[in-house]
């Protein structure tokens, strides 16, 4: 297997909101982790757990008031070995939590050339990478034309995904993508991510409230809670912690939670399932026997 | 009461426009929770806009307890009977503090000081904001920003709530505890509630689903009915099975059966366990 290749690195990261005023709100404490080529990982935990900001530290959007963070990739510092912010925002693509802080041009169409364009493509490449990143997105040739503001709100998420992947970044990092999708968008958006991951390498941080895709797509899960990694692992190894989840009061998945209630009534769970298709396998190990 | 009356709507009066609902007709009676499901698109948050008068049928018409939404002179009383919460809390905070932004719409009535104050008092206590009532409304997370949203609402003490995706900023544990909120305002202040999500377990909640696609109301009627048409019919409207439906089906196709009823009763997740242990009793 082939050494893993760190793009970014955290280690004993702190990060305090308006520092030294009245306001002053410490939201980040003593994180350590690495963002790995290749990797999809999740960020999970209650609200205000840290998540947001956390991901804003990735791309140098903010920068941290302890600690180190560290961008390995080739390009993104300058000959001192300094990060250099508009080549890290470019490297790390960041989807707002909210779309509406991220499309601002007057169609859809500008709205995604415009990454493009600031990277000095010609307009011809510009074409060829608004058309291909939309369809990507399953968004229809006619409604590049909109203005983004006649669009649902689900669609101009596509929107917002699609501004970002225009830029071809090497890390994506995306903050709550699939909220507002319908089900079949999300079952789409996964697939999109693991195919993205698959071709171009891609590494992926994402910050979902939709446990069951983190679960379904991520190798590795970090719980936050009070601005702290408080648990992480593979999904089964974080989803069969009930006891940490529950402390830090971060939500379960479906399969996970009926498992554990039917263990509680006498049933045997062999492992902690993530699926409807896996917890049907155990509850159908009992049957019969 | 909620009537819906041949209505069909379009944003643009151009020739070929598309329509965004398209002779819809329906109720809601008072009361009734009624959830709202379709793709990305469809029409739902046209739908919610047509309620509170913000946008009034192309063709048509829609009564609010028998007042038509398009005569002006009723245009402020169904305002002040549909309470509404968007699908981004952002643009609906209008105070720095917590327990200002809930106080701003009660104090617009100029309603006496001590019923501001319960009314703010109840509204954060509901959404679980109390403690938090002097935070500054920056310096909320997204979250907690959209429970402060439902909370402004709530003080107004409206009729009908509609709330559009508003669990969509959520974590699953704010969801859950959203979801028993709108049950709790359901229940017990008997407000007709309008949910409109894309989170199939949610759905459930319902006395009603309408599901919509490009415009045209497809079903209207009870939820689990829709859920039991099979995964084929869900699926051409963008949607899934709720997770207890995709599980008994899956020990359905395996030889555990189930019946109507038991697809009834795993609306309230709480149940879901019960039922199979049940099942596989009776199988043994
Ligand atoms: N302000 C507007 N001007 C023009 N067209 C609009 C406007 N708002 C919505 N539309 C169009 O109306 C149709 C229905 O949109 P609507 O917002 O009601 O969908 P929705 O069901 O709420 O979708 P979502 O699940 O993505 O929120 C879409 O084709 C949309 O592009
Ligand atoms: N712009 C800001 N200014 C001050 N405090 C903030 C700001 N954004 C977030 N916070 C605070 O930082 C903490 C973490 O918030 P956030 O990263 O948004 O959490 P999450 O994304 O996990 O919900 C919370 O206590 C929140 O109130
Ligand atoms: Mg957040
Ligand atoms: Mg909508």
């Amino acid at each position: 297997m082939p050494a893993k290749e760190v793009l970014i690195s955290l280690k004993n990261v702190g990060f305090t909101y308006n520092r030294g005023l009245p306001t002053e709100c410490a939201a980040l404490f003593d994180i350590s982790l690495d963002i790995v080529r290749g990797e999809i990982i999740s960020l999970i935990g209650h609200t205000g757990s840290g998540k947001s900001t956390l991901i804003q530290l990735l791309n140098s959007q903010r920068m941290p008031d302890c600690g180190e963070i560290r961008w390995h990739m080739d390009g993104v510092c300058d000959e001192k070995g300094l990060p250099v912010r508009r080549r890290v925002c470019a490297a790390v693509g960041l989807v707002f939590q909210y779309p509406e802080d991220q499309v601002f041009e007057e169609t859809v169409y500008e709205d995604i050339a415009f990454g493009p364009r600031q990277m000095g493509k010609t307009p011809e490449e510009t074409e060829k990478i608004v058309f291909r990143t939309a369809e990507l997105m399953g968004l229809d040739k006619q409604i590049l034309y909109k203005t983004p503001f006649e669009l649902s709100g689900g669609t101009l998420r596509k929107v917002a995904i699609a501004g970002v992947l225009a830029m071809e970044p090497r890390v994506l990092v995306l903050d709550e993508p699939m909220a507002g999708l319908d089900p079949k968008s999300c079952d789409g958006f996964a697939s999109l991510l693991l195919g993205l991951r698959e071709c171009l390498g891609l590494s992926i941080v994402m910050v979902s409230h939709n446990l069951e895709y983190s679960a379904a797509l991520s190798d590795k899960i970090y719980c936050m809670s009070g601005g702290r990694i408080v648990l992480s692992g593979t999904a089964r190894e974080v989803f069969s912690d009930r006891a940490k989840l529950d402390e830090h009061a971060i939500g379960v998945i479906p399969a996970a939670s009926v498992a554990a209630e039917l263990a509680a009534s006498g049933m045997k769970i062999e492992k902690t399932p993530l699926t409807a298709e896996e917890l049907a396998g155990e509850i159908l190990n009992n049957y019969g026997k | 009461m909620i009537e819906f009356k041949n209505v069909s709507f379009r944003y643009s009066n151009e020739e070929g426009a598309p329509y965004a609902l398209a002779d819809i007709s329906l109720n809601i009676s008072r009361g009734e929770l009624a959830v709202v499901v379709g793709a990305n698109g469809s029409g739902k948050s046209t739908m919610a806009r047509l309620l509170n008068c913000l946008l009034v049928p192309t063709a048509g018409k829609v009564f609010i307890d028998g007042m038509d939404t398009s005569a002006d002179e009723n245009i402020w009383k169904i305002r002040k009977k549909v309470g509404f919460v968007f699908q981004n809390p952002e643009n609906q905070i209008v105070g720095t503090v917590v327990e200002n932004d809930v106080a701003f719409a009660p104090e617009n009535l100029g309603l006496p000081e001590s019923e501001i104050e319960e009314r703010v008092s109840y509204a954060l206590e509901a959404v679980g904001l109390i403690g938090r009532r002097e935070f500054m409304t920056a310096h909320l997370s997204g979250g907690q920003k959209q429970r402060l949203a439902i909370a402004g609402v709530l003080a107004m003490k409206p009729d009908i709530l509609v709330l559009d995706e508003p669990t969509a900023m959520l974590d699953a544990r704010g969801r859950d505890s959203i979801i028993r909120l709108i049950l709790k305002i359901k229940n017990e202040l008997k407000i007709t509630v309008v949910l409109i999500t894309h989170f199939m377990e949610n759905a459930l909640i319902g006395d009603k689903l309408i599901c919509l696609e490009d415009g045209f109301a497809r079903y209207a009627g009870a939820p689990h009915a829709f859920f039991m048409k099979g995964g084929e019919f869900i699926s051409k409207f963008n949607l899934k099975q709720p997770f207890a439906y995709e599980l008994l089906n899956i020990l359905g196709e395996r030889g555990i059966r189930f019946a109507e009823r038991d697809y009834i009763r795993a609306s309230d997740p709480a149940q879901l366990g019960a039922i199979i242990m049940g099942a596989v009793k009776n199988a043994r």
